[in-house]
């Protein structure tokens, strides 16, 4: 094959990936708010060089909007080439638009549109204006560094309002101080971001929006679906959504007295907490409506008692409906999934997604997730402990956190008794003990069928060939305890151990099924960050077979560091092999210098928990 | 219209295991569940079922009021009954129905009308009966063509009995859905009943079994057609009853290996073959794959377009490709130059848009490149053709008729008029005959205009090839050091190639290697990577440290080229095994041992094989003074294994998982 023809063959578009993808050539966004302040403008314009067949994805348009009060004003997109050659331009019409959701009923719809470039460097244009009428509750947001590997060049964010006009703002992540000049009455704020780096995606290092430069935008005073409020201070914005689900908790009259039955013999507030929430488990179940105020509002607890299903605020609004019947006073909670700290200096509602219900016990305050009651009663979840929240009462809103678990709660504790065969098979029992929010990742396994549940237990652990599976599943939860969740199988495994010539050779644990582990980058630009504390203990006994003698045991080992601890022993006595290993991790953020210390670490914990034991035949 | 009752429904006999318990009455009767089915809590024939369906009723009938407007209609009727058994089993009553609605097409507008829906829960002895409200219905639009209505039957929960029925219209009337009488959870019993008037004849092919069987049977009925004053009023309507029913069908779940689970569940699918309208001759919509391949022909944007010239012939003039002599050289250069120009777009489709619009947009689906492709290839003097087909996922082509509507994409086949090569937008990565595992159907068709079209097994042409050589030094301290070799055929190189691809970069992709791998690399070359080509190419130097005790080093005789796990774990299977694509793999290494050491043990020289030979493999272990080597090879030489093979199957792959394990133990002499 001659040269020329072997360049024909070369396809342009395997580029050699270097970690920029795109850069934001220029992006300016502009809200202009009407002199009435009950509308406002949102234009943006955005150009985005990809470079390479990695940033395909950047240039794709996604838009979600509301049928209720919002309107795409106009839409243009422009292509162009390395040499500014317009390739390709995109009219409104060409828009793709979908209702679909996965909500049973909402008024969202998205808008959007696919480019796949023909080839690279591409720059595309965007050119779009959102009008929303009425009823807000925030400004887009600034954040024009939205994806990882992408460089930014130049962004402004231009806000203009009447001067009476009051809004707040949030600087997240940067120090940017607006330019600000008032001409005719009417205020104009400009924020302007130049020369971004591009950002990587780091192994251990949160996420993109804790590290780029963000800014919210709330107005100060919202009308919303005929409502009036303020975000002056969280205090106003929690007055604002509670008078919202005000008087909506009545129940009818057979629910009261059923209600009233099934807590009759109840001797503690906890007992009959216990009973309700049991109650709201097997006659609900959750099913999200978002329509109009209803983004915000719970349907009535009548209607929710009525129909058996509602969302997360429904279902909420329906168990403090039910705590009112037996005297047990509650609060609903807002809170974000996505959001641990609420911004103190800026009350919104846009760092909430969630509701949850608090009930205020003697020296023991209760959190009560009514969206999942297949939770245990009073355990906080992983998407909401430590959280900041805001407790809705006729006072006003009142920021609370919510508690936080131990690292050491957080624990697994793994059992293994394996009987090795001389033939390299070995009859194997584990027994893994989750707790904490362990637990949560663990419980799912109840859902599925018998022969789904060994499939999974099997397919967990590194025992190859397994026969004759049998299981067993704890489910240990009492209300207010912190729950656990004990697996157990027993099962052969026909070729654990290998058998090469006179010698076995024998994994020194089944628990653990691969080499992998992710590595930090050692040249990183973030500061590693160990999100949930954990720590896992392995017990296994070994029990070899007879005519065989030990060759090879893992000697001992001990580590410590400021994220983690490690440590394995290993000991032979008679016919058994006792080993014990212990990884405990330790939840915080750590200076991106221990990067290599950490690799360190986690190879040495993978070299232990997959070394082998080696037997000889006498 | 009297001519139809050679109707024959064909009955295909599947050996699936059913406890064959005695039937218990089916209740019939919508609205009225019995005391057995309210207090049931679990269903005895899946004892763990979230959910089970008590009573399924589907009916098909054709409206001809509208028949002298041209206006037929189809209407569906389906009622369902359905026990919830488990919490999960409540998403069953989250309802969500699709259908299809042209806003610019009046004559594709389908409604769902007539819902119903009713919960019926046992209250201390007393049944409560929810219905749904209508403001309790949602519609939702998907797109231009496509709406879902959405509800929730409300006080549905574990216990409860849930009630829907739903009208769905159609004026698609040459379309009949498909019926799949298996779901993913359990149907105690189903009927499905068509009364199709003989005017139109359809094609129908009922996968059946021993629980799902049913009859066909000729019918009549009186029409009244409005608005017509050549026919009477009343027109007595001949028709064709199709009566299925199926008894405790067991719940298909998907699995792994499995392209399609619904391929192999109970159903009716129907095609129209042909009509007649009274006073008129029959029209034929499609007999024979030939008329399928004709009707393909006069699709708009098809077959018109398939001896067209290459819209940028001018510029493909001066390429310099027209000059190259070699035939797949010339067909490579082309479809790379025509990748360089446009790219896909992730989609597959079967209908190509028009070629200037493609070309203004620099991307499209895979029919819309190939279609240009095929246009480039007639400029460049190559023979090109379409391949229709189903693709893997999209299930396969019904046994006993032809259909079209089946039919969801197409690829390139061009010749030499000595052998043939296929070719596919999609698989950039790959090369001729590799393409991307999900169009290695094995029936699809070539379509030529003019000759006699014909069947193809694309599952004959994918080949996947590894060659991997290791020369390695050992140390006594356990130190290996050595070069590695890994040559890739077909589709393994397809595959390496978007491994790399996917990769952040190319510094991540060596780092995950050697941290996958607990190895140190140097000087790592790659070839035919960033090449549209049948080989690829990785070497590298690495360093391996292995265990030692004081007499021994112990080493894995594959040392990091070890075979993946079994992928098959459980001892039983029910659905087929469906492999992507053939493969073989070889591994060859050499160890030069460190003086003063001697090889003690490592694999046992084997050889195994099924009977038909589709899987074999064979370790050959070679001591030789200072020196081991270890020669392994894997075959997999067919790629669909029935559930009564898999016991076998399994059994081999669990025999090479073990030979990957071996290990090598060298000793010092003494």
């Amino acid at each position: 094959m001659n040269k020329a023809i072997l360049s024909l063959l070369l396809l342009s578009f395997f580029s050699t990936a270097k970690s920029q993808n795109a850069i934001l050539e220029n992006e300016e966004d502009k809200v202009e708010i009407s002199s009435n302040g009950e509308a406002f403008t949102y234009t943006c314009s955005k150009s985005i060089k990809l470079l390479n067949s990695k940033a395909e994805d950047y240039g794709n348009f996604v838009l979600q909007m509301s049928k209720k009060n919002e309107t795409l004003n106009r839409f243009s997109a422009v292509i162009s080439d390395a040499n500014g050659k317009i390739i390709r331009k995109i009219k409104e019409k060409e828009l793709q638009k979908t209702e679909y959701s996965p909500e049973l009923a909402s008024d969202a719809y998205t808008l959007y549109l696919d480019i796949t470039p023909p080839t690279y460097p591409v720059t595309i244009t965007y050119n779009y204006q959102i009008s929303t009428k009425n009823t807000f509750v925030a400004f887009p947001p600034f954040m024009p560094q939205d994806d990882y590997d992408m460089s930014v060049k130049k962004a402004t964010y231009t806000i203009i309002s009447p001067e009476n006009y009051k809004w707040n703002h949030k600087v997240v992540n940067a120090d940017i101080k607006p330019q600000t000049t008032t001409i005719n009455g009417k205020s104009t704020s400009v924020f302007s971001i130049e020369n971004l780096p591009a950002v990587s995606n780091e192994h251990y290092s949160k996420g993109l929006k804790y590290r780029t430069p963000l800014i919210y935008f709330i107005p100060d005073k919202f009308n919303y679906f005929s409502t009036q409020g303020s975000f002056s201070s969280w205090e106003e914005m929690g007055r604002w959504h509670y008078s919202l689900t005000k008087n909506r908790d009545w129940l009818p009259e057979e629910a009261i007295n059923k209600i009233k039955v099934l807590t009759a013999n109840c001797k503690t507030d906890k007992e009959k907490i216990a009973i309700l929430y049991k109650l709201l488990r097997d006659n609900t179940r959750y099913v999200s409506i978002q329509l109009g105020i209803g983004g915000y509002q719970p349907m009535m607890a009548s209607d929710t008692w009525k129909y058996a299903f509602g969302d997360c605020k429904a279902l909420s609004n329906l168990m403090k409906a039910m705590l009112n019947v037996v005297d047990i006073k509650s609060n609903l909670i807002a809170i974000g999934t996505n959001s641990k700290h609420l911004y103190r200096s800026l009350p919104n509602t846009i760092q909430m997604n969630h509701m949850i219900l608090e009930v205020p016990l003697k020296g023991d305050t209760c959190w009560l997730e009514c969206t999942n009651p297949e939770l245990p009663l009073g355990y906080v979840h992983d998407g909401i402990s430590g959280h900041d929240a805001i407790e809705l009462s006729e006072g006003g809103g009142k920021i609370v956190t919510l508690p936080e678990y131990a690292d050491s709660i957080n624990l697994n504790v793994t059992t293994v008794v394996d009987s090795l065969h001389a033939d390299g098979s070995a009859h194997i029992k584990i027994i893994d003990d989750y707790q904490g929010h362990l637990y949560e990742g663990a419980y799912g396994i109840t859902k599925k069928t018998l022969e789904e549940q060994k499939k999974s237990l099997i397919s967990m652990y590194r025992l190859p060939q397994p026969e004759n599976a049998t299981i067993s599943l704890e489910d240990k939860r009492e209300p207010f305890t912190i729950p656990r969740f004990i697996t157990t199988l027993s099962v052969t495994s026909k070729q654990y151990a290998n058998l090469t010539g006179s010698r076995l050779f024998v994994p020194s644990n089944p628990i653990h099924k691969s080499g992998s582990y992710s590595k930090a980058e050692e040249n990183r630009k973030s500061n590693i960050h160990i999100e949930q504390g954990h720590k896992t203990v392995e017990n296994i006994t070994l029990i070899i077979p007879e005519g065989f003698i030990i060759e090879g045991i893992p000697s001992n080992i001990s580590e410590k560091h400021s994220f983690g601890n490690f440590s394995s022993t290993c000991k032979a006595d008679g016919n058994k092999i006792y080993i014990c290993n212990v990884v405990h991790m330790v939840h915080g953020e750590y200076d991106k210098s221990i990067a290599k210390e950490l690799n360190l670490f986690l190879d040495h914990v993978r070299n232990y928990l997959n070394s082998r034991i080696v037997l000889k035949k006498q | 219209m009297k001519n139809n009752l050679s109707v024959i429904l064909i009955l295909l006999l599947f050996c699936i295991k059913t406890g064959a318990q005695q039937l218990s009455k089916p209740n019939l009767k919508f609205g009225k569940p019995t005391t057995e089915e309210l207090s049931m809590t679990t269903y005895d024939k899946d004892p763990e079922a979230s959910a089970v369906v008590l009573c399924e009723d589907g009916n098909l009938q054709y409206d001809l009021s509208g028949f002298a407007g041209g206006n037929i209609l189809q209407v569906y009727r389906y009622k369902n009954r359905i026990k919830i058994l488990k919490e999960e089993g409540t998403n069953q009553a989250n309802i969500s129905i699709l259908y299809h609605y042209d806003e610019l097409n009046q004559l594709e507008q389908e409604s769902i009308d007539e819902i119903t829906a009713t919960t019926y829960n046992l209250v201390d002895g007393k049944v409560i009966k929810t219905k749904l409200r209508n403001d309790q219905i949602f519609k939702e639009k998907i797109n231009k063509n496509n709406y879902r209505i959405k509800f929730s039957i409300p006080q549905a929960k574990v216990g409860s009995v849930i009630e829907y029925s739903y009208t769905k219209t159609s004026n698609i009337f040459y379309y009949i859905d498909d019926y799949y009488a298996q779901r993913e959870i359990p149907v105690a019993y189903c009927h499905y009943y068509m009364e199709i008037p003989a005017m139109f004849y359809f094609n129908v092919e009922s996968k059946m079994s021993s629980f799902f069987t049913g009859k066909v049977t000729a019918g009549s009925y009186k029409v009244r057609i409005s608005g017509s004053e050549l026919s009477p009023n009343n027109l007595e309507c001949k028709t064709n009853i199709y009566n299925l029913e199926g008894n405790f069908m067991p719940a298909i779940k998907d699995d792994k290996y499995v392209w399609h689970a619904k391929d192999y569940a109970a159903r009716v699918v129907a095609e129209l073959h042909s009509y007649q309208f009274p006073g008129r001759s029959v029209v034929y919509v499609s007999k024979t794959w030939d008329d399928v391949d004709d009707e393909i022909f006069h699709i708009e944007g098809f077959g018109s377009r398939l001896n067209d010239a290459c819209k940028f012939k001018e510029e493909l003039e001066t390429s310099g490709i027209k000059n190259i002599t070699n035939f797949k050289e010339k067909v490579c250069a082309a479809y790379v130059y025509l990748m360089n120009k446009l790219s896909w777009d992730g989609h597959y489709n079967f209908i190509p848009q028009s070629a200037s619009s493609v070309l203004k947009k620099g991307s499209g689906t895979n029919a819309d490149i190939n279609m240009i492709f095929i246009s480039m290839c007639n400029s460049l003097g190559i023979k090109a053709y379409p391949v229709v087909m189903s693709t893997r996922s999209n299930g396969m082509l019904p046994y006993n008729f032809p259909s079209l509507q089946k039919l969801n994409t197409f690829i390139v086949a061009v010749t030499d008029c000595i052998s043939i090569y296929y070719i596919d937008a999609s698989s950039t990565k790959g090369y001729l005959n590799v393409l991307s595992p999900n169009l290695y159907t094995d029936k699809a068709r070539i379509i030529e205009k003019g000759k006699k079209s014909r069947f193809v097994n694309l599952q004959d042409i994918a080949k996947s090839k590894d060659f991997i050589s290791i020369d390695a030094t050992l140390l006594a301290n356990g130190l290996l050091t050595g070069s590695y070799s890994h040559k890739m055929t077909g589709n393994s190189a397809a595959l390496k190639r978007m491994e790399i691809a996917e990769a952040k970069d190319s510094d991540t992709y060596l780092k995950d290697f050697e941290n996958d791998n607990k190895i140190e690399i140097s000087k790592y070359t790659s070839k035919g990577i960033k090449q549209f080509s049948e080989e690829a190419q990785e070497t590298f130097e690495f360093k391996y440290q292995t265990s030692t005790t004081n007499d021994h080093i112990y080493l894995n005789a594959f040392l990091f080229a070890a075979l993946s796990e079994n992928p098959f774990k459980m001892q039983e299977r029910k659905l087929p095994v469906e492999f992507p694509y053939k493969e073989t793999k070889s591994i060859i290494i050499n160890i030069t041992l460190p003086d003063g050491y001697e090889f003690e043990e490592g694999p046992k020289t084997t050889s195994v094989r099924t009977e038909d030979n589709s899987i074999r493999g064979k370790i050959i272990t070679s001591p030789n003074g200072n020196k081991v080597s270890i020669l392994y090879s894997f075959e997999l030489n067919k790629i669909h294994f029935e559930p009564e093979m898999y016991a076998g199957m399994k059994q081999m792959f669990d025999k090479f998982e073990d030979a990957s394990k071996s290990m090598l133990v060298i000793k010092k002499i003494k």
